[in-house]
């Protein structure tokens, strides 16, 4: 019987968006089905390639924020 | 009970109920991909930073003000301002092109390509800049799903809901972003040998 997976199916189990039923069929499916495991390995490659790309904020951001927040309680807390 | 088991929402309530320390939590915890997203869109360093504060100024005004759905996750939520302060920051500006789209209002798409200041080229590895570089070639849908998913880590189905799409159709431009980028990734290489 042909399979029914597709590589939508695989994207969506990469990201963590299958269910554990899905992702026990795509985890077979790969062990026998060869364009789809190269599929698979080809787009988690480039995935991990992107992942290697990320920036975080100053933390004078972040403590900009909280003192805002902090400042801001302190003001409704009197209301 | 440890810090990764405590969810969104439940850090959320603490922060509504008084507790400071929650705020921090759930910035600390999201900060990196909110923060990547917004650069990815206005591409400056420093505009991405007054646009990370004015969003969470903006999420507190809003959680302070009782105006909060719970019924909102919190994520998608925050993203969705810090998108909204992205387009506002290039209506001001004068540095997008306004073209009516499906929905009246199209968003990330209209966004230009601004040149990288020259702190982004010291703070930036040359790994980091390549990647931004391939990202931004990419077509305009495709760039959109993909950074609202590698980077936002919102799911199929809210980027469906956000962009006004099936989640089919993202999908598909997940892959169509995925598989170009993948190409331009071993072009890059082949290039850089």
């Amino acid at each position: 019987m042909n399979s029914t997976i597709t590589e939508t199916e695989v994207l969506r189990y990469i990201y963590g968006e299958t269910n554990p039923s899905e992702s026990k069929a795509i985890r077979e499916e790969l062990t026998k089905n060869l364009v789809l495991k190269s599929y698979h390995d080809r787009m988690m490659e480039t995935k991990n390639e992107l992942d290697r790309f990320g920036m975080e904020p100053d933390e004078t951001s972040v403590s900009i924020i909280l003192e805002y927040s902090a400042s801001h309680h302190d003001s409704l807390e009197h209301h | 009970m440890k810090l990764t088991q405590i969810s969104d929402k439940e850090l959320l309530q603490a922060y509504v109920h008084g507790n400071e320390a929650c705020l921090e939590m759930l910035i600390k915890r999201h900060k990196r991909k909110i923060f990547t997203s917004i650069y990815l869109i206005v591409h400056d360093r420093y505009i991405a930073e007054d646009i990370f504060q004015e969003t969470f100024i903006k999420v507190i005004q809003t959680i302070r003000g009782g105006k909060y759905r719970e019924e909102d996750k919190f994520i998608p939520w925050v993203m969705r301002i810090a998108r909204n302060m992205s387009i506002d920051y290039f209506r001001k500006t004068r540095r997008v092109v306004m073209v009516t789209g499906e929905d009246g209002e199209d968003i990330f798409s209209r966004l230009e390509i601004n040149e990288t200041n020259r702190e982004d080229e010291i703070i930036l590895n040359q790994t980091q800049k390549t990647v931004r570089r391939l990202i931004q070639t990419l077509p305009e849908e495709q760039r959109t799903v993909l950074i609202l998913r590698q980077y936002a880590e919102l799911s199929f189905k809210e980027i469906a809901q956000i962009t006004g799409v099936s989640i089919n159709t993202a999908l598909g431009r997940m892959r169509y972003a995925l598989n170009n980028l993948r190409k331009m990734i071993l072009e890059k290489e082949l290039n850089l040998q």
